[in-house]
């Protein structure tokens, strides 16, 4: 069972470097689809993943255990990549976004893509980029919406309404696309 | 609209295929190694502060300067204190006589007027100029001499008056 997040940062906080490998071993991972989803490339979304863990590391004195870590980790990752982007000059838009199977492997590529998995990846990436920006912290973090709200400097209620039709639209897709097999 | 109950029972159930779509990201075998090789060349302006005498000085000057500008500011600002305003004045000399002049600073023993002439032929009169001019500087010089002991002022005053009988003689 994964120790809560919070739990392992305030360990961390109190000199155990133990803790903050283990929140590494928690985030990395997420935090790579994360960048990857924004459409950068594999070895630098890792180069994003180390400047977020420096961050929090050069940071962790500061955090307060209010809100959950997810959304304290997921804000400094939003804003390192918005820096990533002023730096480089990139900017998003849908044509950009590389597609799902830049991220797997060749061969799962073959195999996923004919599946609803692939079909749900697809019809994610064919959302404009602010509503993937909310999809990606709403739904596949599961960030709350307050938090969402937060990181993106939206209001609460707008975040609720674009993620409520977001989802309506691209399940009807999905429905569509089911019917059609 | 209002979403109904059921809807959004549908739409959570819909978010979670969704996610279960978009799996994570396993990360490169080297990245843990790499990411504390990072950490450990990092070190935090808190810690170069705290290590450094140099860095100590730059800041405690640095955070001098951020707090001192504003502070010197404020104080020009503020009115500190109640700054009594000072008056000058002056009177001008030609409105005082001599005995005007010794009531303000008063009675000088020794001292002797300087007559004004009554008569005109006397502004051309070089004698009559020369004594006043040296009437005039004796008595600046023992008014100026005053506030000291005697036995100072006597000896000042009588190198003085030997300077002031020369200049007469020339």
């Amino acid at each position: 069972m994964t120790k809560p997040a919070e739990d392992l940062l305030i360990r961390f906080q109190k000199g155990d470097a133990a803790a903050f490998a283990e929140l590494v071993e928690q985030f990395a991972p997420r935090l790579k689809g994360f960048f990857l989803r924004k459409g950068v490339q594999d070895s630098t979304a890792e180069d994003l993943i180390q400047n977020v863990f420096i961050r929090i590391c050069n940071t962790a004195a500061r955090y307060q255990a209010r809100g959950k870590f997810d959304a304290y980790c997921f804000q400094i990752a939003h804003n390192i990549f918005i820096d990533h982007c002023r730096r480089n000059k990139f900017t998003i838009d849908d044509d950009s976004v590389p597609e799902q199977e830049d991220v797997r492997p060749q061969q799962a590529e073959a195999i996923e893509k004919s599946d609803s998995a692939a079909k749900l990846r697809e019809i994610l990436q064919e959302q404009d980029d602010s509503t993937r920006q909310l999809l990606e912290l709403a739904v596949l973090q599961q960030l709350s919406y307050a938090e969402v709200s937060e990181i993106l400097d939206i209001p609460v209620g707008t975040v609720k309404s674009r993620v409520y039709y977001a989802l309506r639209r691209m399940r009807s897709v999905f429905q569509q696309y089911e019917k059609d097999l | 609209m209002e979403p109904s109950l059921n809807d959004e029972r549908q739409l959570d159930d819909f978010a979670d295929t969704l996610r279960s779509a978009h799996q994570e990201c396993a990360v490169s075998s080297s990245f843990e190694d790499n990411l504390f090789d990072a950490l450990s060349e990092t070190k935090p302006l808190r810690r170069v502060i705290q290590q450094s005498a140099f860095m100590r000085v730059a800041a405690a000057l640095l955070i001098m300067c951020i707090i001192g500008v504003p502070a010197a500011a404020l104080m020009g600002v503020l009115p500190l204190g109640d700054d009594k305003q000072i008056t000058l004045s002056f009177i001008p000399a030609e409105s005082l006589d001599e005995s005007e002049l010794q009531e303000m600073i008063g009675p000088l023993a020794s001292t002797e007027s300087v007559v004004i002439p009554p008569h005109d032929e006397y502004i051309g009169d070089r004698v009559y100029n020369q004594r006043v001019a040296v009437i005039s500087a004796h008595n600046y010089w023992q008014r100026l001499l005053a506030p000291y002991p005697d036995s100072i002022e006597f000896a000042v005053l009588a190198g003085v008056d030997v300077v002031l009988a020369s200049i007469v003689v020339k």
